[in-house]
């Protein structure tokens, strides 16, 4: 009897997980959170010249994955040119594989442009940078440029969902 | 008591968690903080201030599915305790397997003298 239970309640369970399979059985590829909605895609080099646009809008970009969190796999970098977009998983309910860098990736979400100063300031930036003994401008063309970079627009994308192709 | 249905919430959760990837439910669905223990909501605060978006989702209540069932599965579920009760639990299993096969051998060993 426990024995006829317990291969009734393993044949359920298996039946389950093959019925669910979302990733699998996708023709267009394998999908991660609730996947992708929209009907038409922009290049990433897009969200950059366009930006104004579609700030603050949620939108389905196409590119290809750089980098990604290895550590949990929560965060993703898609890079096209110099342009990197950041695109983090909302409240981190899905994860990706670390196999997944140099895939090309289907992904929506709400776009955020900010630009950001640097929260440090301009005397701990250069003192970080290693050429400023405080008091005026920073001495070398190296702190300058963090200075710089520090206060570069940042492009981040919180996705909920996307599909690996 | 308490053990078998632990026992039994870590079984299905690792069936779950090794499975997530082909289970949609776990990657969609959510759960609203108010039948979660209190600290889920400084963790969805944390988590939410690390993303930069704390203002953008503030009036959603509920934390991913994936959150529960891996803490289930670790422990963390109950708190800052859980994950050491869940050790002890652990232990007393390895315990009990062990004993159990010496048991059976020392048993068997018997039956044939």
């Amino acid at each position: 009897m426990l024995k006829k239970s317990f291969l009734i309640a393993l044949t359920i369970l298996g039946l389950v997980i093959v019925s669910c399979s979302s990733h699998e059985k996708n023709p267009e590829g394998e999908t991660f959170g609730s996947g992708v909605t929209l009907a038409s895609a922009v290049a990433v080099s897009d969200v950059f010249t366009q930006v104004d646009e579609l700030n603050g809008k949620v939108i389905r970009v196409k590119g290809t994955i750089e980098d990604l969190c290895k550590h949990k796999g929560c965060w993703m970098q898609v890079k096209e040119g110099d342009q990197i977009l950041t695109v983090r998983f909302k409240d981190e309910a899905f994860t990706l594989p670390a196999s997944a860098i140099g895939r090309s990736v289907d992904f929506e979400g709400l776009l955020i442009a900010e630009k950001i100063s640097n929260p440090l300031g301009t005397h701990a930036a250069c003192a970080e940078a290693g050429n400023h003994e405080g008091g005026g401008a920073c001495e070398s063309e190296r702190a300058e440029e963090s200075i710089k970079k520090a206060s570069d627009m940042r492009y981040t994308m919180i996705s909920t969902g996307l599909v690996l192709i | 008591m308490i053990s078998a249905v632990l026992l039994i919430v870590i079984a299905l959760t690792g069936i779950l968690l090794v499975h997530q990837d082909d289970l949609k439910t776990i990657q969609t669905s959510r759960v609203p903080l108010s039948v979660l223990p209190g600290h889920y909501d400084t963790r969805l605060e944390q988590t939410r201030s690390r993303q930069g978006t704390s203002e953008l989702f503030a009036g959603e209540d509920s934390v991913p599915m994936r959150w529960v069932i891996l803490d289930l599965h670790t422990g963390e579920f109950f708190g800052k305790y859980g994950p050491w009760f869940y050790d002890i639990l652990a232990i007393m299993m390895a315990v009990l397997g062990t004993t159990g096969i010496v048991m059976y051998f020392k048993i068997r060993k018997n039956s044939i003298i």
